[in-house]
């Protein structure tokens, strides 16, 4: 048995799934919304607004698709399924929020999107974050796609406590997709000398809902952390154990200093805004070729 | 100009103050006093007082900020709509006397809260000191969400475990000159 399905495992029984829904339910109703398979899918994180005129779309709301919702402002909870362009052969699926364990989710439900995409068949997923920055070199409305991660999430963690886990090294996730995609962001700045600067590094995902305390923050610089957040470890945990090839991406919402008083979601909810323009260039940029 | 503190409620982990709340552990009735007896948003302080581990020869020490290894949180779920869905808990702990003076007399640091299941051993130990733990306690960091979530301040004390001698101590030094501070007196 792998570690995810482990996780899996012990997620049934630490917090049981909310709802009765699992993936070959969504996958019928999937089919129906379209008859195509997406090339990509892209599930956005708190604040980001991107693809919002796709062509021939057709949308759902997640209390439809999944029999559950997300609560948290930013999220709206709609997946939108439609083609860049007019002659585009295959749509791109555009999943707007997701589930947290901080909600009160169960980790089953929190990946049931990502399992859903994955027994799709879309070959393509580029997950989106909303991030706190730990490294100081980054500044607000940064992307940083996301090579490592630390798994402060899983599910037995809350019987046993982060000691262990964090005492182990980070999980490596690049891949030849995330090299491809940061080698396209780095063209796209020069040429459209963009104010957001695309980074690379590891993300650390943690239950929150609380922001980090300074010694948190020390305690992660000192782990060689470069963003906090509170998602997207399950999904990528998720997604590894199948075809489909994924890359995650954080928008850094505020870099962490001693003397600044953070703003709260609102601040996340601003620098989401920036980010998306740069993140819908990106992305474009990357479909158009494929 | 250093506002006076005022400590409205006390809740004690270690048993070794009874005059005050008992708790043998943090739970859902430490969370529905918390909350109970919170006045949202009006900065008033609740004394939190838990057993420490890793004081040394210490018998207590004031927490000024912590590091949550419990791997889980109280507020986690349907957010208590009262308070905030994300609080920013960076100066949630206080350490100043009755008449707002910064207590530098008292032996401060920052505290882990670890899990109910966790003895930390040698390299556990090593570890968080290399990622800037002092101390650390059990019960303390739950209850300190919570406070922060119902508009608390946090006056933080850590005793050395079931030492009567630790425990009078720290009334001689910090607690008995709290005791009028309470919810009214002047």
């Amino acid at each position: 048995m792998s570690i995810s399905q482990n996780y899996l495992k012990e997620a049934k029984q630490l917090i049981p799934p909310q709802n009765e829904v699992n993936v070959d339910d969504v996958l019928v109703t999937l089919r129906q919304l379209s008859k195509e398979v997406p090339k990509c899918a892209i599930v956005l994180g708190s604040g980001l607004q991107i693809f919002d005129n796709l062509y021939d779309s057709e949308s759902i709301s997640y209390s439809e698709l999944f029999s559950a919702s997300t609560s948290v402002q930013g999220h709206s909870g709609m997946l939108t399924v439609g083609k860049l362009e007019p002659n585009d052969s295959a749509p791109i699926a555009v999943f707007r929020g997701r589930f947290h364990l901080y909600e009160g989710h169960s980790w089953s439900d929190v990946t049931l999107p990502v399992r859903s995409i994955a027994a799709w068949g879309v070959p393509k997923l580029f997950l989106t974050n909303a991030a706190g920055g730990i490294n100081r070199s980054f500044s607000v409305a940064d992307v940083m796609v996301i090579d490592a991660y630390r798994n402060c999430l899983a599910p037995e963690l809350r019987e046993t406590g982060l000691l262990a886990a964090l005492q182990k090294p980070a999980t490596n996730c690049k891949n030849s997709l995330s090299d491809e995609i940061f080698a396209i962001g780095q063209s796209l700045t020069k040429e459209e000398g963009s104010s957001n600067s695309l980074r690379r590094g590891t993300y650390i995902g943690l239950h929150g809902p609380n922001y980090e305390t300074h010694a948190e923050i020390e305690m992660y610089r000192r782990l060689n952390v470069d963003a906090v957040g509170m998602s997207t470890v399950p999904e990528l945990e998720a997604i590894a154990e199948t075809a489909t090839k994924a890359v995650a991406f954080s928008v850094i919402t505020n870099i962490w200093q001693i003397d600044v008083k953070l703003g709260g979601h609102e601040e996340v909810l601003e620098a989401g805004k920036s980010a998306s323009r740069f993140l819908q260039q990106l992305f474009e940029r990357y479909l158009a070729n494929t | 100009m250093t506002a006076s503190l005022k400590i409205a409620k006390t809740f004690d982990f270690s048993g070794l103050f009874p005059e005050y709340d008992q708790h043998s552990q943090f739970g859902k009735d430490v969370i529905a006093n918390l909350r109970k007896s919170a006045n949202y948003d009006q900065g008033e302080t609740v004394l939190i007082i838990d057993e420490g581990f890793g004081l040394n020869e210490r018998p207590f020490a004031l927490v000024n900020d912590h590091i949550n290894l419990t791997g889980s949180s109280p507020l986690m779920g349907p957010n208590d709509h009262k308070g905030p869905r994300f609080p920013v808990i960076n100066h949630v702990y206080t350490c100043l006397d009755r008449d707002g003076s910064p207590r530098k007399d008292i032996y401060q640091g920052v505290a882990a809260g670890l899990n109910p299941s966790c003895k930390p051993g040698k390299n556990d130990v090593e570890f968080m000191t290399k990622v800037g733990v002092d101390f650390w306690s059990y019960n303390l960091v739950p209850s300190m969400l919570v406070a922060a979530h119902a508009g608390w301040k946090v006056l933080a004390l850590l005793v050395q475990p079931k030492s009567a001698d630790s425990a009078q101590s720290a009334r001689s030094v910090l607690v008995d000159s709290l005791k009028d501070c309470s919810r009214g007196a002047q």
